[in-house]
Order: C-alpha cells, then sequence, then structure tokens
C-alpha cells in the first residue's frame, strides 16, 4: 500500500471538519478512488494506480506539482494512512531512515490521538511517538482512552482503521466566487480554469468524458439574473482540462458580460462513458501542432460560430436551388444533434450538365449574352398543389463565361434570372 | 584560366544543390506535384503539377469564376484521400454538380466568414490538419503578410495539403510570398488561358490554352445537336422523377 497524504489547513472547514470542499474531492478522486479526509490532510492511496499513471515517481511528481493550487504544505508518503498523515503533519523533519523507526521520531503533535492526550504523556516523560510505544501496553490500556492506542496502532500498521470514503455527487454543478468582479469576458477563463480541473477529476473518477458543459457568470446580488451564459459542446467524450479550456476561450473571445461578474458556475449537461482503449500496442499520439478532423471543426465553430462552419448534403429535388442543403458541422458530427435529412445518396439526374457555382439569391437577367441551346424545359411538384416548371438555358456572356439561366413567363422578374455559372 | 572558366560554366558537377535550380530550367529535386488534370499545365509546373504543402496563388478577374474548372481534376483526387475546406467561397458550391464530377459531398466542408483575418486563420487551422486533404481560400486585394503566414503553416508539413489562394487579378502587380502564381481567364466557351507569373523555373513568356472542357460544352456539341435531335439518356436505375409522360425521342 502506498498512501498520500497533503496537509490542507486552508480547507479545513471548522463547521464540517470530515469533508473536504467538492473541488478537492474532484480533483483527489481522478488519482484513486481512495481518497479520505483525515485531520486536516487528504490522504491517498494510489498503490493500484501507479501503473496507469506511469509509474510511482511520475505519479508522486503530478500530485506534488498539481497540490500546489490548492495552497498545500508539503506532501508524505507512507504505507500506512495515519503514518502519512503523521509524517506531513511533521514539516521540516528529515525522513531518512527505516519504516517505522521515522515514526518513533516524530513528535506527539503530528497524530491527532496523541495531540489530544500530549499533556498527560508529556508528564509520563514521553516526547516522541517512539516514547509512547516503549511504555508498557498494558498500563497505557488502563490510563488512556481506548482510541489512542488504536490511531497508534494504526499508524505502524498494526491495526486496520476504517476509513470515511470521500465520494462525488451525482451531478457535477460547480460555483466559484470571488471577491473582485470581472468585467471582461476573456478574465473569466482564469477563473475557469479551477471548475475545469475539478470536472476533470469528476469525469475520471466516474470513468467518463464530458459532451457539453454550461458556464455562467453570475453578477453580485442574491436576486440577479445570470451575466453570460455559454453552452461549449465537444463532439466526442472529451476529459482534458486543456482541451476544454481551449474551446472555452475561443467562446469567451466572443462574448460579452452584461454586468460584472463575481461567480462563475459550471454545470455539466451531458457526459458518456470514457471510451475504453483501443488494446493497441502501438501509441498513435497525434504529432505536436496538429488536431485532428473532430477537433478542427470544433476549434472553428468555437471561435467563427457554428452556423458559419458547414457540410453539405444532397437533397432530392429536381429545382435547380434546392438540390442540397448546408448544415452545420458540428451538428453533424455530434450524434446527439444530428438531424435526419432527407439525403439523396446520389446526384440528381443530369445533374454533371449543371454549373458548379450557383447563385442563390439569382441574380437579375445580363445583357449581351448569347443562347447557347434551346430551353430544357423541367416540371416538378406537379402532384402538388404548387406545380413548379422551369425553363432553363445555357448562355454564353462576354465576361462571366457560361452561364445558367431561368427563362420564364415574358417581362416577370423571373425571366432571365441567372441561377448559375460553369467558369 | 581556362579552368578558372570552366568551374564557372560547371559549378555543380553533379546537379545544384537543394533549393537551388538553373535559371533556365525547371527546379528538379522538388516534391512530386499532384497532377492538375491538364497535360499543357502539368508541362510547365516544376513537380509536374500542383505543389503539395505549398501556397498556390490563383489570380482571377472580377466576375470570373473559374476555380472549379481549372482545380476540379486535382480536388478529385484530394478528395479521395481527405477533406477539402472552402474558405469564403465568392458563391454557393453547386454540391449536386460537383458529386456528378467525382466531388462527393461528405468530402467538402465551407467556411462563410467575411473578414479576410478570419479566413486566413481558418485556412491555417486547417493546414494543422492530417485529415484536410485541400484548402480553398477566397481572398480580397490586400497586403501579402496574411499570404506569408499561410505559406509558412503549409510548409510546416511537406507532402501535406494542396493550397489554394484565390485574389483578384488586382493583386498581380504586389509582390506574393508564394512560390507559384497563376493568371487565370476564363474564356468562356473556349477554355481557361493560364498565364505563370511566377514558378521554380524560367518565366513562361505566352499563355497556357487549357481546353478545360465543361460537360455541359460537350452536350452542346455533341453530334447529337448537328441532327437537331437530342434525347437525354439517363440510366433508368438513376431516374426518380417523372418528368413527363415517356414520348417516343423524334429522330432526323
Amino acid at each position: 500500500m502506498l498512501w498520500i497524504a497533503l496537509p490542507l489547513h486552508a480547507w479545513d472547514d471548522p463547521q464540517r471538519p470530515s469533508e473536504a470542499p467538492l473541488a478537492l474531492r474532484c480533483w483527489a478522486l481522478g488519482y484513486t478512488p481512495r481518497v479520505a479526509w483525515l485531520d486536516g490532510a487528504l490522504a491517498l492511496e494510489v498503490q493500484a494506480s501507479l501503473r496507469l499513471f506511469g509509474g510511482r515517481q511520475r505519479l508522486l511528481q503530478q500530485i506534488e506539482q498539481e497540490a500546489q493550487d490548492w495552497s498545500t504544505q508539503g506532501m508524505a508518503t507512507a504505507p500506512t494512512a495515519w503514518g502519512a498523515v503523521a509524517l506531513a503533519h511533521a514539516p521540516g523533519q528529515p525522513h531518512p531512515g527505516n519504516w517505522p523507526a521515522v515514526l518513533d521520531r516524530l513528535p506527539l503533535t503530528c497524530l491527532a490521538a496523541t495531540r489530544a492526550q500530549a499533556t498527560r504523556l508529556r508528564l509520563w516523560g514521553c516526547a516522541t511517538l517512539g516514547d509512547v510505544r516503549r511504555i508498557p501496553r498494558d498500563g497505557l490500556r488502563r490510563r488512556l482512552p481506548p482510541d489512542v492506542l488504536h490511531a497508534l496502532d494504526a499508524a505502524y500498521g498494526q491495526a486496520h482503521p476504517t476509513f470515511a470514503w470521500l465520494s462525488l455527487p451525482a451531478q457535477f454543478d460547480q460555483t466559484l466566487e470571488w471577491a473582485d468582479p470581472v468585467e471582461h469576458a476573456q478574465g473569466l477563463w482564469f477563473r475557469a480554469q479551477r471548475l475545469l480541473r475539478a470536472l476533470e477529476g469528476w469525469l475520471r473518477a466516474r470513468q467518463s468524458g464530458a459532451l457539453e458543459i454550461q458556464v455562467t457568470g453570475w453578477p453580485e446580488g442574491p436576486n440577479s439574473t445570470p451575466a453570460l451564459t455559454l453552452n461549449v459542446r465537444c463532439t466526442r467524450p472529451t476529459r482534458d482540462t486543456s482541451a476544454w479550456s481551449k474551446l472555452l476561450g475561443e467562446h469567451l473571445q466572443r462574448a460579452t458580460l452584461q454586468a460584472p461578474v463575481n461567480r462563475l458556475q459550471l454545470v455539466l449537461q451531458r457526459w458518456s462513458p470514457w471510451p475504453s482503449d483501443s488494446g493497441d500496442l502501438l501509441s498513435h499520439p497525434t504529432p505536436p501542432g496538429t488536431m485532428d478532423w473532430p477537433q478542427l471543426i470544433e476549434r472553428l465553430s468555437a471561435r467563427l460560430g457554428a452556423s458559419q462552419v458547414q457540410v453539405g448534403g444532397l437533397i432530392d429535388d429536381p429545382r435547380p436551388l434546392h438540390g442540397q442543403r448546408w448544415t452545420p458541422a458540428l451538428d453533424q458530427l455530434d450524434p446527439a444533434h444530428k438531424q435526419p435529412s432527407p439525403t439523396a445518396s446520389r446526384p440528381r439526374p443530369g445533374a454533371q450538365w449543371e454549373p458548379a457555382w450557383l447563385f442563390d439569391p439569382p441574380w437579375a437577367a445580363p445583357k449581351d449574352a448569347e443562347a447557347l441551346d434551346t430551353p430544357q424545359q423541367q416540371a416538378s411538384h406537379w402532384w402538388t398543389d404548387q406545380p413548379q416548371h422551369h425553363r432553363l438555358q445555357s448562355v454564353e456572356h462576354p465576361r462571366h463565361g457560361l452561364l445558367w439561366v431561368r427563362q420564364g413567363a415574358p417581362s416577370t422578374p423571373e425571366d432571365g434570372q441567372v441561377l448559375g455559372c460553369h467558369g | 584560366m581556362s579552368q578558372a572558366l570552366r568551374s564557372t560554366a560547371h559549378p555543380w558537377p553533379d546537379g545544384p544543390p537543394a533549393g537551388v535550380w538553373q535559371a533556365d530550367q525547371l527546379i528538379r529535386d522538388t516534391v512530386p506535384g499532384i497532377s492538375t488534370g491538364h497535360a499543357a499545365l502539368d508541362a510547365t509546373l516544376p513537380g509536374g503539377g500542383w505543389p503539395p504543402g505549398a501556397l498556390t496563388e490563383l489570380l482571377l478577374p472580377t466576375g470570373q469564376w473559374p476555380e472549379w474548372r481549372l482545380c476540379l481534376p486535382a480536388l478529385q483526387t484530394a478528395a479521395q484521400s481527405g477533406q477539402i475546406v472552402l474558405v469564403g467561397p465568392p458563391a454557393l458550391p453547386n454540391l449536386q454538380a460537383l458529386a456528378a464530377q467525382g466531388l462527393p459531398p461528405q468530402a467538402l466542408c465551407q467556411v462563410v466568414v467575411p473578414s479576410p483575418q478570419a479566413r486566413g486563420w481558418a485556412s491555417e487551422q486547417a493546414l494543422r490538419c492530417p485529415q484536410v486533404a485541400a484548402v480553398l481560400l477566397w481572398l480580397p486585394a490586400g497586403p501579402p503578410e496574411p499570404l506569408r503566414r499561410l505559406h509558412l503553416a503549409a510548409q510546416a508539413h511537406p507532402g501535406g495539403p494542396l493550397l489554394f489562394v484565390c485574389r483578384p487579378q488586382a493583386c498581380a502587380a504586389v509582390a506574393s510570398p508564394a512560390p507559384l502564381r497563376l493568371q487565370v481567364h476564363s474564356q468562356g466557351t473556349r477554355g481557361l488561358s493560364v498565364s505563370v507569373l511566377k514558378r521554380r523555373g524560367p518565366p513562361l513568356l505566352a499563355p497556357v490554352q487549357l481546353s478545360a472542357p465543361l460537360p455541359r460544352l460537350a452536350l452542346l456539341r455533341s453530334p447529337a445537336r448537328a441532327t437537331s435531335a437530342q434525347v437525354l439518356h439517363f440510366p433508368r436505375s438513376v431516374v426518380r422523377h417523372a418528368l413527363d409522360r415517356p414520348a417516343p425521342a423524334r429522330l432526323g
């Protein structure tokens, strides 16, 4: 067993002594499901997670680095939970030597159970945990509350303590508050990082990936209306903080705040189970500086607007300008938003003779164009109340080249409209 | 003295080093190009086609849109290997016609933004995606700085996507970082006239004439028209609209 203890007094809530804040829980539970809040420190049992995170050294480095965001004071590792917590509460103590000889040298204040009895133990001439253990146990058992000996045994690995494991709520909905109101939407990006990291931990602990998040900025005041509401979505389950923060950054660039914001709320709208690894022995990482197609669409849609990035589909309609439909590319990639459209798998008959460019709305009739063929007549929708007739003709224009022109009844606006251009 | 002359005449007995070419010849050690589909044009381009992973600038007269006519054969090849991204097209691409000519709609994606900065940014992002096989960008007349950025972005992935930047003809007078600059004139039914303004090789004095046949023209010029009887034969499996009741074709 490998326990890591992180003393986090800044997050110690005297009202609820046995509970860590949600963001902290999310972060820690992203590493291991066995996390407990012990005596103002977070204790994580990470033995089973070592391989997943690239070995003991890399995992410890990563946790130590990320824990700095939580203003932790040092970090300790030990084979037992209470041993790690005791070591963590003794900053500046050199930790060399064999286990459990290290524990023997720790002062009485390091362990919650002995701290409560420190005055009495000092009178008996004990200064360290080792001194207490050298006193005959029978005498100790009679003079001290039973939990002190049990806690001491647990720290040395001679008893099996029970832990109140930390858990996560079923829904991710978290709010961050700060003192100085932020006036620009871009200023929220930095504040959102902590929420996104918490989200990553929540998703990791639940073995899932997020598809859509909602970010709401609240102005000061109890009954205020949101100053900003953003729905950010991904086409694939994603839990990487950097991917979400990039997407959110693009959205914030285009957003404006209705009022200065001092509260940010992040709600996870949709998520799906994390796809299991392919089991492929060879990894296929994307080369640095590149992105794959869904990422590209997400990025372009986030910055330019989802409706500006479009993919097209054919529609089985003989009318010249109604043979295609362009829809947001993001919707086509996202199974939840994909709309079943009446797409045709093959182009309509005669499409190979149509021009490559269409003008919608059509142009006015061109002058001095020379007709190249007799009008070709099309009738469609004769089975409905509004039958449509089209007479289409190819004309050559000295400047614009080969055009596709609609012939209607004389002196109607439809007559001579240019529908397309061959180039 | 004679030896010095000889060494000036043949400075590189094994041919010039990479990136250097004789002024009267096309650069030889370049990435093989993707055939343009027009043999006359292939013969004038270094690498024998459109250069992948490099910027190709097309200068077009106002009121003409010969892009598809010129690029369609190469785009058909590109569509088989990846996506084609159209950034700021001047009109609506006719998916029916393009699909009939070998560009499936799934391979096309268009980005409709008016601002030239946003268009440049979108193209730069698209160049970073390995699944993108070609990027067509339409830019208004303006300073060549955005082109420099795009050229660097395209170069970052050798053998990467094709990049065509279509700009108005007025830009021809201003220098451009594009290694290949073509001025394209549509001559209507007679084809396209392409002047190579800049290439890695000697300047080309006369424009190249491309027939660039259009299916529509082929139909108009078919022998059936000469006999004034024009019957459009559709494969029976494709017809899903009854346009009229079947009538016997008038022949002769």
